[in-house]
């Protein structure tokens, strides 16, 4: 079995340092929270240094523990998020995909919704949207069964197809409107 | 419109990809059979297309936030340790003085007679040692205490000549001995004061209950004497008395011709050193969580300053001064807990060190 010696600590600190700190970020929307969620991640990783192997499954530890603690954290902690700050482009790393205002605004619009949901809901939503895990893995991440995370989906787009009927509508005018507006102009 | 529950889960399913085949199979079956089962799916699909924002801070600040664990961790195995060290041995660690376990300073002088005897002499300075069980003794001028080279063993025997000033380190298994012409303090571990004089010995206590007893008669006609007590003894009446110590500064000798104490007094920030964590609170004022360990053997500080640098991103670091009135007594450690007046400041970088403190003038030990 092999130990980490502190050398090892820093380096798997400032490897996942920032990634863990996103992670967090994105499910409990406060920066020092997501600081001291990855400072706790590690000290536990530090207090169980001895019975632990290392490799490629360290990536997957931190992962899974900085989620769960990120989880526990929002469940704990009842916390109003001004929909201000959402808007703010700092804090905002977009995927490639149509340049169109109305896509994007849609974009931000779905981020809003997003923290609205209730924790267990947005913690699971999350992890299968952004970071791509299977149910089983999110299921292992968070210390609960496939089912409650099978169902907690559900009512995670339910009630963000609710949250965002009106954007919906809108958006549909709007590639309508591209479409149209497109078609017109490469007409001969 | 409405979808049920199980159709909600089957929407989301699909779209996370957490379908087998034939689920798969079925649930595009259902799409197929009507547009009331097709619109909430597109609808979905649309909302997961758009999910992708995901959210990052600018700066995470891995070198600080590393320190933090570093220094965390550096605490969690001290305390483990010590814990190993001190565990249920010594008992008295509370009430005997600090464990100082550093190198000694001060004027003095070793010599070696055929004895085998450790001499250690002040000549017109105050004297700082350590013996080799790590007591810790300071001899006034003109004074000298000596001991064998048996000393770590079964017997912790030293000779005074003068003045000194024991620190003993306890040990229940070895009592300290202080013997001088005439009599002889016996202690487990404890602090405590003895001086010869002409004709008087006279032990003073500062902590713990300490055994007196002329050298001359068996120990078990021996007086205990505890804190704030003295007991002299007189060799031409060779009485033993007891009394209550008037004299809270019997020990102040120690801070009169000590090089040692001097440097204390000039360089308190050599001395004092800051612990400290902070956060944001709910009315983002950032507050800080310290403590302030004094390390210095005698001199005790008050009007400690500390000097506070803080910054938030892009922006230029202000500083500000916070006053811990104190006093701190040698060895003792003091916590402090302080609101900075950051409030629409986003204070992401806090730093604070010690940048100056007064000596405080008092005569107790």
């Amino acid at each position: 079995m092999k130990k980490t010696s502190s050398i090892d600590i820093e380096s798997l600190f400032r490897q996942h340092h920032k990634g863990l700190c996103d992670l967090a970020f994105n499910i409990v929307r406060d920066t020092d929270a997501a600081k001291d969620i990855v400072q706790e991640v590690f000290m536990k990783l530090w207090g169980n240094r001895e019975q632990l192997t290392f490799g490629d499954q360290i990536k997957h530890y931190l992962f899974k523990a900085t989620a769960h603690t990120a989880y526990n954290h929002i469940r704990f902690h009842k916390k109003i998020i001004p929909l201000e700050n959402l808007g703010d482009n700092n804090a905002i790393q977009a995927h490639a995909g149509i340049d169109g205002v109305e896509y994007k605004e849609l974009e931000v619009r779905v981020r809003q919704a997003i923290d609205k949901l209730p924790p267990k809901c947005k913690t699971i939503y999350i992890l299968s949207r952004h970071e791509g895990l299977k149910y089983q893995e999110i299921a292992d991440a968070l210390e609960l069964s496939v089912k409650t995370v099978e169902n907690q989906m559900g009512i995670a787009l339910e009630k963000l197809r609710t949250e965002l009927k009106p954007f919906l509508t809108i958006e549909f005018l709007g590639i309508l409107i591209i479409i149209a507006i497109a078609l017109y102009l490469l007409m001969p | 419109m409405t979808v049920d529950n199980e159709h909600w889960e089957n929407i989301s399913a699909y779209l996370s990809g957490d379908l087998t085949t034939e689920e798969k199979a079925t649930f595009e079956l259902w799409l197929e059979e009507s547009e009331d089962n097709r619109r909430p799916f597109k609808d979905a699909q649309t909302i997961w297309e758009n999910s992708s924002v995901k959210l990052t801070f600018g700066e995470a600040g891995t070198e600080e936030e590393l320190i933090r664990l570093l220094t965390r961790i550096d605490n969690v195995s001290n305390a483990q340790h010590k814990a190993e060290l001190f565990g249920t041995n010594f008992p008295w660690l509370r009430i005997a003085a600090s464990v100082i376990l550093v190198v000694t300073a001060g004027y003095f002088y070793l010599s070696r007679k055929q004895t085998a005897e450790f001499v250690v002499s002040s000549g017109n300075q105050v004297a700082t040692l350590y013996l080799p069980d790590s007591s810790k003794v300071w001899l006034n001028v003109n004074s000298a205490v000596s001991y064998s080279k048996e000393f770590n063993g079964a017997l912790r025997n030293v000779r005074l000549k003068g003045e000194g000033y024991f620190q003993v380190k306890p040990d229940s298994d070895h009592p300290f001995k202080v013997i001088t012409s005439s009599t002889t303090t016996v202690v487990l571990g404890t602090s405590f004061n003895v001086k010869e004089e002409d004709s008087l010995t006279t032990l003073t206590v500062a902590e713990g209950k300490v055994n007196f007893f002329p050298s001359a008669s068996k120990i078990d006609m021996s007086i205990v004497v505890i804190p704030r007590e003295k007991a002299t003894f007189n060799m031409q009446s060779k009485a033993v008395t007891k009394a209550r110590n008037n004299n809270p500064g019997f020990a102040a000798w120690r801070k009169k011709n000590n090089p040692e104490y001097e440097k204390e007094k000039r360089n308190s920030t050599t001395y004092l050193s800051t612990r400290y964590a902070w956060k944001k609170n709910p009315i983002n004022q950032s507050v800080i969580d310290g403590s302030i360990r004094n390390r210095a053997s005698l001199a005790k500080y008050k009007n400690i300053v500390l000097k506070v640098t803080y910054a938030q991103p892009g922006g230029t670091p202000k500083n500000t001064n916070l006053i811990i009135l104190g006093p701190i007594g040698p060895g003792e450690t003091l916590e402090y807990k302080r609101r900075l007046l950051d409030i629409f400041s986003d204070t992401t970088f806090l730093k604070v060190s010690i940048a100056s403190a007064e000596v405080a003038s008092d005569d107790e030990p």
